[in-house]
């Protein structure tokens, strides 16, 4: 029918707008992969990565059982799917834009709920029919469980990933702050450490494991009937559905795109803005900021102590003569680093639009980046007198690791900053 | 690249703070957006810069601000201390800063002594309302509050010129008040204010002169009544010359 045409509404009733964005989810979802999985890595990487593994999984039930897996214990196997059970939330296909005429149709709202609720059951039922497969052969020729056995297992695992969905979900979606991680903590952990218990007893007790993926089951219905039932969670089903939806692009970009920040209302450290230097120059302001700023990025003081204790680790293993030339290199790649982050942070739009001269932020980057080097300097000094001189060492760190952390840091300040 | 001169007089003459001709600018060579808008700012002047959407209000601003490449343009800022303060639309903020510290950056920046910084920055965290909110990062603020922070931004430096654009988008009516009197105060002072919006009514009360701005040229200029004699609208509002005009 053509578009002038049509004497009837795109989506008459609620089955047929989940059906429209169902199919637009896996649209995406397989646009998102096909971004990273083209025509050239499935020729390439996938197709005879697929036919290798079809092999493998041929040989591990027509012949030997690799070596290594015969040593291995039980528990490693409810270990892997416990992994797998936490791994994943659920989708339910709402849409920010549902606020302005969808959420007036209840009905409407229930149907897409129930059906995204139920769609996230399956997928992850099918999971678990995929991993159970793969982990098959180890389980009945490895491990010799009976057929009833493995259903058993299969079942308690089963209810018990329906479970974990559906009390992480309601938890995500009602709980703040440090409530969230705490009551998330239980809805994953308390499931999964009954979970862990229950599958131990599989040779022993079989039937345990039976009553317990009924109870699982029924918690997961409880649940479930909740969730249809819970109202004013809007934009938080909106923003968990979103997170999950584009939880395989997150995964692909991570190394591409720096992840977004939750908004922090309060800082962290130096929570009263009291002044971190005693110059009141405006230059001493401005490396002030830039050293509360890196402190106070997540990512920047992350990569900060990352690399702190990596160095200290390498200043440790490296021969005795060479740990000065490692300390030099180290500090080196340090210094390097802070004046990437100096420019980044004198790059800022805010920065931007604040008449500092030239001259000032050079002489604001000199003061900022010794600074920000020296408890890593320190450190890693200590670590080295200490090492090569015993108690003489804690006399030395201290004017070593200063000397050379403004050595070096004026050196690169001269290069990167045009500043001697 | 054509040609483009923002240039600071090294004398003021008359009281022009801010002198503009704008020959031609715009985003693209060769595609200019706006033609032949000249204003002067003088001090104590509020110019009120208004026009349609598109109408080329946010490319004048860009313009003098000296944003853009391609322009055929002269800008001239005199006055005492040969400065100004651009209060954006759009808050800009650095995520990882306090709001007491975007202030204390902003007055490093433009030399202010720390105890004068002090001072002026309590009052006017007292005048904006924002003094509970002084040590939280600015990216937990509502849009009005962060509109104010930019504002506090540029009452802070007292500048010569302040160039404002669309300063009430955002504000409760209490801050407005607030922003107005601050504002006028300024004025008291000796600063001009260029200020772009679309809220005419509150325009026509406080500005002394406007520019009408509509399809990337100046449709007419100076006080009210000029408008009203280029809309042929005696006693009309400025919203309704407005939409005779534009």
């Amino acid at each position: 029918m053509s578009k002038q045409g049509q004497r009837a509404f795109a989506f008459s009733n609620a089955k047929q707008l989940f059906r429209r964005r169902l199919f637009s989810h896996w649209r995406e979802q397989s646009a998102i992969i096909r971004t990273a999985a083209d025509w050239t890595v499935l020729l390439y990487i996938l197709i005879p990565g697929g036919l290798l593994g079809g092999r493998l999984y041929y040989g591990f039930w027509n012949e030997a059982l690799p070596a290594w897996s015969v040593n291995l214990p039980f528990m490693l196997i409810p270990s892997l799917l416990v992994l797998l059970i936490c791994n994943g939330g659920l989708v339910l296909l709402l849409q920010e834009g549902d606020l302005l005429f969808l959420r007036q149709r209840q009905r409407w709202m229930n149907t897409i709920l129930f059906r995204g609720l139920l769609y996230s059951l399956i997928v992850t039922s099918l999971k678990f029919c995929v991993a159970f497969a793969l982990l098959l052969p180890f389980l009945i020729r490895g491990f010799e469980m009976t057929s009833s056995e493995v259903w058993a297992l299969f079942a308690l695992t089963l209810a018990c990933s329906w479970c974990v969905k559906l009390l992480g979900h309601l938890v995500k979606v009602q709980k703040q702050g440090w409530r969230r991680w705490l009551w998330l903590f239980l809805a994953i952990s308390v499931p999964n450490a009954i979970y862990f218990r229950v599958a131990s007893l599989w040779n022993d007790r079989p039937i345990i494991i039976l009553l317990s993926a009924v109870v699982f089951t029924v918690v997961a219905i409880f649940a479930f009937r909740w969730r249809l039932l819970m109202r004013g969670t809007f934009m938080n089903d909106v923003r968990e559905d979103y997170k999950q939806r584009m939880k395989i692009a997150a995964i692909l970009l991570r190394h591409v795109l720096d992840k977004p920040r939750p908004t922090r209302h309060k800082p962290w450290i130096f929570r009263k803005s009291q002044p971190l230097l005693k110059s009141k120059t405006a230059e001493s302001r401005f490396s002030a900021a830039a050293i509360k700023a890196l402190i106070r990025n997540p990512a920047h003081l992350k990569l900060y102590l990352a690399f702190t204790a990596v160095s200290a680790v390498a200043i440790l293993i490296i021969p005795s003569g060479f740990k000065w030339l490692g300390f030099v290199v180290l500090t080196s790649l340090m210094t390097f680093w802070l004046f990437s982050f100096w420019s980044l942070f004198v790059g800022d739009d805010y920065i931007g639009i604040l008449p500092f001269t030239k001259e000032q932020k050079a002489e604001a980057g000199m003061h900022a980046v010794p600074i920000l080097l020296l408890p890593f300097t320190m450190i890693t000094s200590a670590l080295i007198c200490l090492s090569l001189y015993g108690w003489w060492g804690i006399i030395l760190f201290v004017p070593v690791g200063y000397m050379v952390g403004l050595f070096i840091s004026r050196i690169f300040g001269t290069f990167r900053l045009g500043k001697d | 690249m054509e040609k483009e001169e923002t240039t600071v007089d090294t004398e003021s003459y008359d009281d022009i703070v801010l002198d503009v001709e704008i020959d031609e600018a715009g985003y693209e060579a060769g595609d200019p957006c706006i033609f032949d808008i000249s204003f002067q700012v003088k001090r104590g002047q509020l110019l009120g810069l208004i026009g349609p959407n598109g109408a080329g209000k946010s490319t004048t601003i860009k313009t003098l601000l000296g944003l853009l490449k391609n322009t055929k343009a002269k800008v001239s800022f005199s006055g005492v201390n040969k400065s100004y303060a651009y209060v954006p639309e759009q808050p800009v903020f650095y995520e990882d800063l306090t709001l007491w510290e975007h202030l204390d950056l902003a007055a490093a920046a433009y030399g202010l002594k720390y105890e004068q910084f002090e001072e002026t920055a309590e009052r006017l965290l007292k005048q904006f309302g924002m003094g509970h909110v002084r040590n939280d990062l600015p990216a937990g603020f509502s849009k009005g509050m962060k509109q104010k922070m930019m504002l506090m931004l540029g009452f802070l430096v007292q500048p010569d010129v302040y160039i404002v654009d669309e300063p009430f988008i955002g504000l409760d009516p209490r801050a407005t008040k607030d922003f107005l009197r601050l504002l006028e105060a300024e004025r008291k002072r000796g600063a001009g204010v260029l200020m772009s919006t679309h809220v005419l009514d509150t325009a026509e009360k406080i500005c002394d002169d406007f520019v009408l701005i509509s399809g990337g040229k100046v449709a007419a200029s100076g006080t009210l009544e000029d408008i009203r004699d280029y809309a042929g609208l005696p006693e009309a509002s400025l919203f309704d010359c407005f939409d005779e005009l534009t």
